[in-house]
């Protein structure tokens, strides 16, 4: 057992973990952050995906520890940047969302994409979000919601 | 879980949160009562069960696999006469769902149209392999593709148009007759219609020229039927309950899945009070729990919004009778000239006699603080009017609804490597009401890529023994987005069903049943290769166009390799 | 090799991270029989989880600033083992290796680019992994290092077969090196009803020196290279006669395999596929 800080969601947090625990467990199950989802355990599905520094990462596939001194954020911590909020009032006003399992972890990709390159086009966008899943379908709502926050990314600075 | 575990019905208490999806598979009970007892094996402390995705896809249940074997019978103008089917579904270790998926199959095998010579048997049997159970469609999307492909190739055969050949076939509402012996209900819906709007919106003359010249381009389309799978006496019940700040708590039994019926029942709510949907508030979006929550048959079989509907709407004419009797006492009118509509209780000979709802909501409070009424809760209950059970023939009245549906795909073979490109796609539905608009083209969308998926993808591969190769994502492949580069168009139809909440019918399964046999009828318009097996992976689509059709693909990479002729080496 | 795993945890281990490749170099010496080198982790997260490899230590390589370096000269490209696969996204790789940007885009999907490294996806050692054949096909090398050496190896022969490669216990893949040349490539991937590829292409052509190494990868356990003098081509003759050669060549020397991916015949058609899309698109000259 080590102790480790990390700061999550703008919150630096003291947790302990083993070498061999996973990223994804200690967010949810130590952390509380169940917005972080898990379907396959395997880094398949992406529903687990958190911004690492800023760059989305599979947490599923990662070692709690090799996150100590790093920064995490999730789809929970993004709601108090105003260009994400508004990404995500986007995803409700085009029905991108249906059971929601999977929007934490586009909203978290999304946001990436339009974050680094606010004029990112429809192949872009596409193949930044291919590495989540989404059983409903609502891929199509996802892209006319992401097209449509690109402005908010536009006139905000970028972070 | 009751007969599981060995407790009264009313000593469980079963929560169910917005679950992340079901589709029908959570239907069944399997993994359940086992953690209930596992519970009290360790002196009743909490336990949680998590499947592994391998665990899923080895040992819960999964869709059946499906063989059709048919033979249909044509007159020469089309009139498709005589049908008989042979349907095995492989059930897997256990004779559970898959029984009733294997009689849904049977006794739906006629689909859309008027046969008048059905004879279907229908088996499900046993084997060593994974579970299967109810999935989004119950049988409909397995015999619709060999229903949908026959009137393909008997429209070819015959030199009609596949369009032509359904329209002569379909069911006429009020008239015709179904294998079941069930009449076909008046306000059934216009599958007429649905089929002229679908032929209209995929503009059958114009084909966009391939992207290259060892591709082809086609269309193809299939049609469907369905009603909610589900015993004759499946039903629904509603709680209503106002509050004193003018909210209202709806309870009803349907569980929350992302499907957006409880937004719908909560929409009938809005419309019916003449409130704004923020303040109707109904539970299951928090919780669904059998201690505060009515019964419900089950959330399956898109029967949802129909039957929780109907129930809901009883409940919310049982509030205002409620209201309408307190109100005629305090506006001293008879109770039948009280109106409760817009957000207001109101003399209807007297409008400008009126006072809100929320006044009445825990019964009427006069200045000098006597009070009459009580507070209000209204409650409904719905249960399907002279269903019956099939008889030994399959015979008898056991649907509420049916839906009309179709849908049609233009797609772009590889005649190389075998792959299907969807260019275009269309859903149409006779809905009978649209209710929640955001939520039918979701229900359209997200069904047409799950129908993708077992169209052009997903297969669970086993070796000799029964074992499952592929227990994992990479393997078994869902569509992702990168899936949906094409364009998609949703028509919604709304000739009213009499009975459904405002006129509405379900749709949640019917999304799905038409991508499959579309596609294949697409593949079949294009090349004439006839395509019998799911998945259409590309090297299962090249394998039938090398054994039925070589030539097309050997002049198609002659084709390929001479635009190697336009490139010049330095 | 994909299975899928029925735990959600990793067996026991001990982490260490050390700062430098000095200090990397003696727990190599020390616990190199019993240890794993963890780069982007990926590929060992995903084997660690089905048990399939249970290391009684993971040594970090994510402390070590050295090891994160991608050094550019006129003469090589250097790519240090804890590079992420993203960072080999640029213009800069694109235009001086394009064969190797085109690989990297087509391993897995960007989230785990985020995380993998080129030298991870090489010592994954599947047959379906991207690496390796682009690698080949661009005349790479390997930095190995061990206490007290330091060694130079072509890539060629490093992966032996399926999980098996020529590096021993205390050693580990320090840098790849890529040397630059005038070149054209291609990198191309069939993948259908998986997100393993079933049949991959990688094609450099060095125009200047009248050479090329094509590459057919995922067909058979270890890629199999095919040159210009492999096939006879000849640069001064039609195009087409090349092309015929070069199928020749395919059609009697490459057998693929068959598996849950795909059957021998199928792979065949897709690679003669592939290759012919290769060439053609690495042999369009447009004059400046």
């Amino acid at each position: 057992m080590k102790e480790i800080k990390l700061k999550v969601d703008g919150v630096i947090m003291k947790v302990n973990v083993d070498d061999n625990e996973i990223l994804l467990d200690v967010l949810r199950n130590k952390l509380g952050i169940r917005s972080v989802k898990a379907a396959c355990w395997r880094g398949e599905c992406g529903l687990c995906t958190v911004l690492l520094n800023g760059i989305p990462i599979k947490s599923c596939m990662m070692l709690a520890i090799e996150a100590e001194d790093q920064e995490i954020i999730t789809a929970q911590g993004l709601y108090s940047d105003e260009r994400a909020r508004k990404l995500m009032d986007s995803f409700v006003r085009h029905g991108a969302m249906q059971c929601g399992f999977c929007t934490p972890a586009f909203i978290v990709t999304s946001h990436y994409i339009l974050n680094k390159n606010p004029d990112a086009d429809d192949d872009e966008i596409n193949e930044g979000l291919k590495s989540a899943i989404c059983r409903c379908g609502t891929y199509f709502q996802i892209k006319e919601a992401v097209k449509e926050a690109k402005k908010y990314y536009d006139h905000f600075s970028q972070s | 879980m009751a007969d599981a575990i060995g407790l009264p019905v009313n000593r469980i208490i079963v929560h169910a949160p917005p679950a992340g999806g079901g589709f029908g598979l959570k239907a069944g009970l399997g993994w359940e009562p086992l953690v209930a007892l596992l519970s009290k094996l360790v002196g009743r402390k909490p336990v949680k069960l998590v499947l592994s995705r391998a665990e899923q896809m080895t040992s819960a249940p999964v869709r059946d696999g499906f063989i059709a074997k048919v033979k249909a019978g044509f007159k020469k103008d089309g009139r498709f006469v005589a049908y008989q089917a042979e349907f095995y579904l492989d059930a897997g270790a256990y004779a559970d769902y898959t029984i009733n998926v294997a009689r849904t199959a049977g006794y739906s095998a006629d689909g859309a149209y008027d046969i008048p010579n059905v004879h279907v048997k229908s088996y499900a049997v046993y084997t060593n392999k994974i579970p299967t159970t109810a999935m989004r469609g119950f049988g409909h999307p397995e015999n619709h593709w060999a229903l949908e492909l026959t009137l393909d190739r008997a429209a070819s055969v015959l030199g009609i148009d596949p369009v032509e050949i359904r329209r002569k076939n379909l069911l006429k509402p009020g008239e015709s007759i179904r294998a079941t012996g069930e009449r076909v209900r008046e306000d059934e819906g216009d599958p007429q219609k649905v089929l002229s709007v679908l032929a209209q919106a995929l503009e059958p003359d114009h084909v966009d020229k391939p992207s290259e010249p060892w591709k082809v381009r086609a269309k193809g389309i299939a049609l469907l039927a369905k009603a909610p799978s589900q015993p004759p006496n499946a039903g629904s019940s509603a709680v209503v309950k106002l509050n004193e700040d003018g909210t209202i708590d709806v309870f009803t039994g349907t569980g929350s899945m992302g499907q957006g019926t409880p937004t719908s029942l909560a929409i009938i709510v809005a419309e019916e009070f003449g409130i704004p949907l923020e303040k109707v508030k109904i539970n299951q979006l928090e919780m669904v729990s059998t201690d505060t929550n009515p019964y419900t048959w089950q959330t399956v079989g898109s029967r949802g919004l129909f039957s929780d509907g109907i129930a809901l709407l009883r409940a919310i004419e049982d509030a205002k009778d409620q209201i309408k009797d307190t109100a005629s006492r305090v506006f001293k009118v008879p109770i039948d000239d009280v109106e409760v509509s817009g957000g207001y209780v109101f003399s209807k000979s007297h409008p400008w006699i009126r006072k809100e709802i929320k006044e009445f909501a825990n019964g009427y409070t006069f200045d000098d603080g006597t009070c009459i009424g009580g507070p209000v809760i209204g409650r409904g209950s719905y249960v399907p009017v002279l269903n019956t059970f099939l008889d030994d023939n399959g015979h008898g009245s056991n649907t509420v609804f049916h839906t009309f549906g179709a849908t049609a795909v233009e797609a772009e073979i590889n005649l190389i490597t075998g792959e299907i490109k969807i260019i275009k796609a269309v859903q149409v539905f006779d809905v009978g009401k649209v209710i929640n608009l955001m939520g039918l083209i979701g229900q359209a969308d997200g069904g047409f890529i799950m129908g993708l998926g077992s169209a052009l993808f997903e297969e669970i591969k086993f070796d000799d023994s029964g074992w499952v190769l592929n227990p994992n994502l990479t393997h078994y492949y869902v569509p992702r987005i990168t899936d949906t580069n094409f364009e998609i168009k949703e028509k919604f139809l709304e000739t009213p069903q009499k009975d459904g909440p405002l006129g509405a019918r379900g749709i949640g399964e019917h999304v799905m049943i038409g991508v499959a046999p579309a596609i294949a009828n697409a593949v079949y318009n294009a090349t004439g290769v006839k395509i019998n097996e799911l998945p259409m992976k590309a090297e299962n689509i090249w394998r039938q166009i090398i054994s039925q059709k070589p030539e097309l693909f050997y002049k198609a990479f002659q084709s390929f390799e001479s635009t190697l002729k336009e490139v010049t080496a330095k | 090799m994909s299975f899928g795993s029925a735990y959600f945890t990793l067996p026991k281990f001990k982490y260490v991270k050390p700062r430098t490749v000095d200090e990397l170099l003696d727990y190599l010496s020390k616990y190199g029989s019993n240890a794993k080198i963890m780069s982007g982790g990926v590929g060992l997260i995903a084997f660690m989880k089905e048990r399939l490899i249970s290391p009684e230590y993971i040594i970090s390589l994510s402390s070590i600033p050295e090891l994160k370096k991608i050094k550019y000269s006129e003469e090589t490209f250097e790519i240090g083992a804890n590079v992420h696969l993203s960072e080999l996204e640029s213009d800069l790789i694109h235009k001086t290796v394009p064969t190797l940007y085109k690989a990297v885009k087509n391993i897995a999907d960007p989230t785990i680019r985020n995380m993998g490294t080129l030298v991870g996806d090489l010592a994954e050692a599947i047959p379906w992994a991207d690496a390796y054949p682009a690698l080949l096909s661009l005349d790479a090398s390997l930095e190995i290092m061990k206490k007290g050496s330091c060694r130079k190896v072509p890539v060629n022969g490093f992966v032996e077969g399926l999980g098996q490669i020529n590096l021993k216990e205390d050693e580990f893949i320090s840098k790849i090196i890529l040397p630059i040349r005038k070149m054209r490539g291609t990198y191309l991937k069939f993948a259908n009803s998986s997100e393993y590829g079933l049949a991959t292409v990688a094609l450099t052509y060095l125009y200047e020196e009248e050479r090329f190494n094509l590459v057919l990868g995922s067909i058979t356990e270890k890629p199999i290279v095919i040159n210009n003098a492999d096939v006879g081509w000849d640069f001064k003759s039609d195009l087409s006669k090349n092309i015929e050669k070069l199928n020749a060549f395919i059609d009697s020397n490459v057998n693929p395999a068959d598996d849950l991916l795909s059957s021998s015949k199928f792979r065949k058609n897709i690679i003669k596929y592939l290759t012919l899309q290769a060439i053609k698109e690495v042999f369009s000259y447009e004059r400046n």
